[in-house]
């Protein structure tokens, strides 16, 4: 069958592999997206130190996915749905599966490279494990230390307890 | 290793700027990145360590507490230091509804006016503690204004705090005749609301969606929203007004909503000689306001308007005004950008919308709305005017075999890039045409979208109305049937594959770049990521 011949850029990770990836999916990286079409007939990849291969590959997969996703809407009645909306069942399995410290590598890595779509439905992952949920058992599920002395404790939960009518 | 003593890259350190500093750094020193071991420790220790919640950039956390209600950002915040430092980051904060429930009946109404409204003590105490953070701000009043009560002095002390950069007013529905006879609304309610606009500072973009209309607030000067604005000279700097346009993502509006006369618009208007953009009802529009946005006095050029098309037959307050085609000129004269989007409503004779959208008006986007017609001849008259100055054609609401009119819509108006067919009609555009304008316009396309119901896969003869053909029924009896039965479209798996093959072929025409979703070939390229 007849293969479009896509543009890719190179992006090198902390590993010093280099990736090759069709501008197509590169588009969702936001911010970067114009430094990546300049780099488009450049030979040389644009290194990245801060995201490992692991965390790359599962950056590809999940912008390959979504490729045809449409985009964000302007309007903030749209935007305010849009932001309600659920995560996808595949979204959910595929952002839990290598468990906390990857997620957290992947949101950070979303981060750098500002792809809005991913980080949102990556913070909504992380947001769904905290509701509900009291202080001790936060600390638990994400594996914090408590660093607030029992007076600041104190002071936290009398400036702030109005949140719990 | 020799890089021990570099501070090692903190998550929270990475912002833009770092990003940045990488760039920079590997466009240029490329080639030398393996002999420079320092770079990769720093690396290493990141990675090495298994990154926690608190380690994102306070950025990142204060977006997962967006997600969640205002009990779990408290019960985070409880857990430790960095988490509470993300519950009083103002960013959390900056957007606000405030949700009103307002009365059921009409303004003042006997059974219902006197609800009382309390505040939820949660609202109270956010107002107290975050009221000086919230920036963009939609106070929505659902049902009628009525009194507002509890909510009085929650308000008061809001609009006196807050340093909002946006405020979208809903206040109760849109004003119509039958609300006029209920009572209107207190001037102690009204001047709370319009205190919002009495201290406001540095308001970029005022948004009124719907605000009571009553003769009564409208005659006294320190009840009337606009002589308020007027008031205060800060809102000068405003940059984006915008009056009256509905809320509604279908945006559907009242058909005949109380709208302020075009006077009190153009006298808004003179006075606030900041605005760039500019939305309203066509009812407000006339010459002199244009004329008026024309000035050499403006500090600043306008660069838009939208026009949401109200109209109603044989009401004189609801008629399309007639523009003259040098008012529009002037203003593209000011300033080259300056750009008109249209929102039709309304079924209205295409005469009327031609005489507001007169020759030299820079028409750049015409959206016909659910309600509202469009045909071949008012196609033809947007091409022949505005084929130098259309980007965007959008059309939902009825569509007939308007090929041809689409066709030369697509050759004559060479800027034309966005293109949205999601006609409530089914089979009204032949797959062939389709086919011919994404081919035509190819990777230009920006926005190239048509619901898949709309598409036909036959060609229909002319006059099909009329032409009616003998058929054989199954006892072997002749009847007449009509041409649209003869040639019937294909359905169910055959309608599914053909439409398949279509967004194959226009995936290769429009660059691999489409999106397939609510049953519709949508091919969406934004040019402005």
């Amino acid at each position: 069958m007849y293969k479009k011949i896509v543009p890719q850029i190179k992006l090198e990770t902390y590993e010093k592999e280099v990736f090759e990836i069709d501008l197509d999916i590169a588009k969702k990286f936001g911010k970067l997206v114009p430094v990546l079409q300049e780099l488009l007939n450049d030979d040389k990849p644009l290194t990245i130190k801060t995201i490992n291969s692991g965390t790359l590959k599962k950056i590809i997969t999940w912008c390959t996915y979504h490729k045809d996703d449409p985009l964000p809407p302007e309007d903030d009645d749209n935007r305010m749905k849009h932001s309600t909306e659920e995560v996808s069942s595949w979204d959910d399995k595929f952002l839990q599966e290598d468990g906390q410290a990857a997620l957290f590598d992947l949101i950070s890595a979303a981060h750098t490279l500002d792809i809005d779509g991913l980080l949102d439905v990556a913070c909504k992952v992380v947001a769904t494990m905290i509701k509900g949920k009291a202080p001790e058992e936060i600390r638990k599920v994400f594996n914090i230390k408590n660093d607030f002395t029992q007076q600041e404790e104190d002071q936290v939960r009398k400036e702030n307890d109005w949140c719990e009518d | 290793m020799d890089g021990e003593n570099e501070m090692p890259l903190n998550g929270n350190d990475i912002n833009d700027d770092d990003v940045k500093d990488e760039e920079s750094s590997s466009f240029t020193e490329n080639c030398t990145d393996s002999e420079k071991p320092n770079e990769a420790v720093i690396d290493e220790e990141e990675n090495l360590k298994l990154l926690l919640i608190t380690d994102l950039p306070m950025e990142v956390i204060v977006h997962i507490y967006d997600f969640l209600p205002l009990v779990s950002r408290y019960n985070a915040s409880m857990a430790c230091h960095v988490l509470y430092e993300a519950f009083n980051h103002p960013k959390l904060w900056h957007e606000q509804r405030l949700r009103i429930n307002g009365d059921v009946l009409n303004y003042g109404s006997k059974y219902f006016g006197n609800c009382t409204r309390t505040v939820p003590n949660k609202i109270k105490h956010l107002v107290k503690k975050f009221g000086k953070y919230f920036q963009f701000l939609t106070i929505w009043v659902f049902g009628h204004l009525g009194k507002l009560n509890e909510w009085s002095s929650v308000l008061l002390e809001l609009s006196q705090q807050c340093r909002l950069e946006k405020l979208t007013l809903v206040v109760g529905k849109m004003t119509t005749e039958s609300d006029l006879l209920g009572k209107p609304p207190k001037k102690k309610d009204m001047d709370i609301l319009l205190s919002f606009i009495q201290n406001a500072f540095r308001i970029k973009h005022l948004d009124i969606k719907s605000w009571p209309l009553f003769p009564e607030t409208m005659f006294l000067a320190d009840q009337n929203i606009f002589k308020a604005l007027m008031k205060n000279t800060k809102l000068k700097e405003l940059e984006q007004l915008d009056l009256f346009w509905p809320y509604t993502n279908l945006m559907w509006s009242e058909r005949q909503p109380i709208l302020p006369d075009s006077n009190m618009v153009l006298e808004l208007i003179q006075y606030l000689g900041n605005l760039k953009k500019l939305g309203l009802r066509s009812t407000m529009l006339s010459d002199a306001l244009l004329e008026a946005l024309a000035s050499a006095r403006r500090s600043r050029r306008i660069s838009l308007i939208r026009i949401f098309v109200t109209y109603a037959k044989g009401k004189p307050e609801y008629q399309i005004p007639n523009i003259k085609s040098l008012s529009w000129k002037r203003l593209t004269d000011i300033n080259p950008d300056f750009h008109v989007e249209c929102h039709v409503m309304p079924r209205l004779p295409s005469i009327e919308l031609g005489n507001m959208l007169t020759l030299d008006c820079p028409l750049s986007k015409i959206t016909f709305l659910q309600w509202s017609r469009i045909d071949e001849q008012l196609m033809e008259s947007i091409v022949n005017k505005f084929n130098q100055t259309l980007k965007t054609f959008e059309v939902y609401c009825d569509f007939k075999d308007y090929d041809e009119a689409l066709i030369k819509m697509v050759a004559e108006c060479q800027f034309l890039e966005n293109l949205v067919i999601r006609s409530c009609s089914t089979h009204c555009v032949n797959v062939e045409t389709i086919k011919k304008l994404a081919f035509w316009r190819g990777t230009r396309w920006v926005t190239f979208q048509i619901d898949e119901k709309n598409i036909s896969f036959i060609d229909k003869p002319q006059n099909i109305e009329e032409d009616t053909v003998v058929g054989k029924n199954e006892n072997g009896e002749y009847f007449l049937v009509g041409m649209h039965q003869f040639h019937a479209e294909p359905e169910g798996k055959e309608r599914r594959m053909k439409c398949q093959e279509l967004k194959d072929s226009l995936a290769v025409i429009l660059g691999q770049k489409f999106i397939s979703r609510n049953k519709a070939i949508i091919i969406d390229r934004n040019s402005t990521v």
